[in-house]
């Protein structure tokens, strides 16, 4: 498992180790798909400390429904998949409390969950035209609608593929890349109405 | 702006929005919860609602048999006395005829040792049939008898004499030969 060894062993080993009892073999499971998992569950919730309680819980779970992985996909894709349903919960539950705190929304009704719960310091060393325009897009990227803007995160990560994607959103492949570029088409949109104005 | 710089816009964006990293020590935080064996925060939820849903169906199932048992009882303390039991301490919904006649109070009429729902009767009235159904009480413990088992059915062939086909005879059909008259209107 560590460096000093000749071969690294697969994930599927780790996963058998694992499912013996091998709580280090877990861990190197968990080494090796900490950043997957933790930006997927970014990009559901916004919030890094939240994705980041959201991929604590995901790999517990993971740990307890060892025994019924089949190995029928990726020990990666399997993960993501729990990823992806514990983020959306915790979305879901992010959503309830900032509308029960009556928390501003957008025009259209939504609720602004990024906006609200980004880290709010993060552009302060960028060039203040550059700082306003990212904001701009990101705040634009927050008012997408969900599904098209959960498909342009995933696939804008360069983390995942569009078949793991559409495992984690339970959507055929083909529906992603029309979700992501209808987000993209959307987004020049209303980017060309800012700069046209 | 052209299409290629929008985008790299968004791009830029979308990195921005995920360019945070996980805390340090995931590895050994999720071997020591594993090691706790803490339960996993969402089956907790799902136990209190699991214990819920429990109780809810309990409730709802016990209504529903507390239901039916009344019925039961409804339905056998209005069914015909014959298909009661011989022997039995039951108390039997009373059907009596009251002679009302000059007294003109109410009657009561139920069988002496059954409490009687009260029955409205006008004392106006001389002489008047009162039906008053009674409804024992669930703790009066009514015992719903089976049906009368039916007799038994005797299935037994038809019979039938043989049939001689050489007395048959077969002959064509003999017709009257036809007359037709004239009708008196038509002319000769």
């Amino acid at each position: 498992v560590t460096g000093s060894e000749p071969v690294e062993l697969s994930d599927l080993d780790l996963v058998r180790l694992a499912q013996g009892g091998d709580t280090n073999a877990f861990g190197e499971l968990v080494e090796r798909n900490r950043r997957a998992v933790f930006r997927a569950a970014l990009a559901a919730v916004g919030n890094a400390a939240e994705a980041d309680d959201v991929a604590q819980e995901t790999f517990v779970t993971a740990f307890r429904k060892l025994d019924g992985f089949r190995a029928e996909s990726a020990f990666r894709t399997w993960l993501l998949s729990i990823a992806w349903r514990k983020a959306l919960d915790r979305r879901k539950s992010m959503v309830r409390w900032i509308r029960r705190h009556d928390t501003p929304t957008f025009d259209d009704g939504s609720v602004d969950v990024f906006e609200r719960l980004a880290s709010p310091n993060r552009l302060q060393d960028e060039d203040l035209a550059a700082a306003d325009q990212q904001r701009l897009v990101r705040r634009m990227i927050a008012t997408l609608p969900r599904k098209l803007r959960d498909a342009l995160l995933l696939a804008g990560s360069g983390d995942y593929t569009y078949e793991q994607i559409g495992s984690m959103l339970g959507v055929p492949v083909g529906t992603v890349k029309w979700r992501v570029a209808e987000a993209r088409r959307l987004l020049k949109m209303k980017l060309r109405g800012v700069k046209g104005s | 702006m052209r299409d290629d710089e929008l985008d790299e816009v968004i791009d830029d964006a979308v990195r921005a929005v995920l360019e945070a990293a996980p805390r340090p020590g995931m590895r050994q935080r999720v071997l020591r919860r594993i090691a706790e064996g803490e339960p996993v925060r969402g089956s907790r939820r799902l136990s209190w609602a699991v214990a819920v849903a429990s109780l809810a169906v309990c409730v709802v199932g016990g209504a529903v048999i507390v239901e039916r048992q009344q019925s039961a009882d409804r339905i056998a303390a209005v069914a015909p006395s014959s298909s009661r039991p011989a022997a039995t301490d039951i108390a039997l919904p009373a059907i009596e005829t009251v002679q009302a006649a000059d007294r003109g109070e109410a009657a009561s009429a139920a069988a002496p040792d059954t409490p009687a729902r009260p029955s409205h009767v006008s004392p106006a009235t001389p002489e008047r049939l009162v039906s008053v159904t009674s409804l024992p009480d669930v703790d009066d413990g009514v015992i719903v008898a089976p049906l009368t088992p039916l007799s038994d059915i005797h299935i037994t062939p038809l019979r039938s004499g043989r049939v001689d086909l050489s007395a048959i005879e077969v002959a064509p059909l003999r017709l009257d030969p036809v007359r037709i008259d004239a009708l008196p209107s038509m002319p000769h």
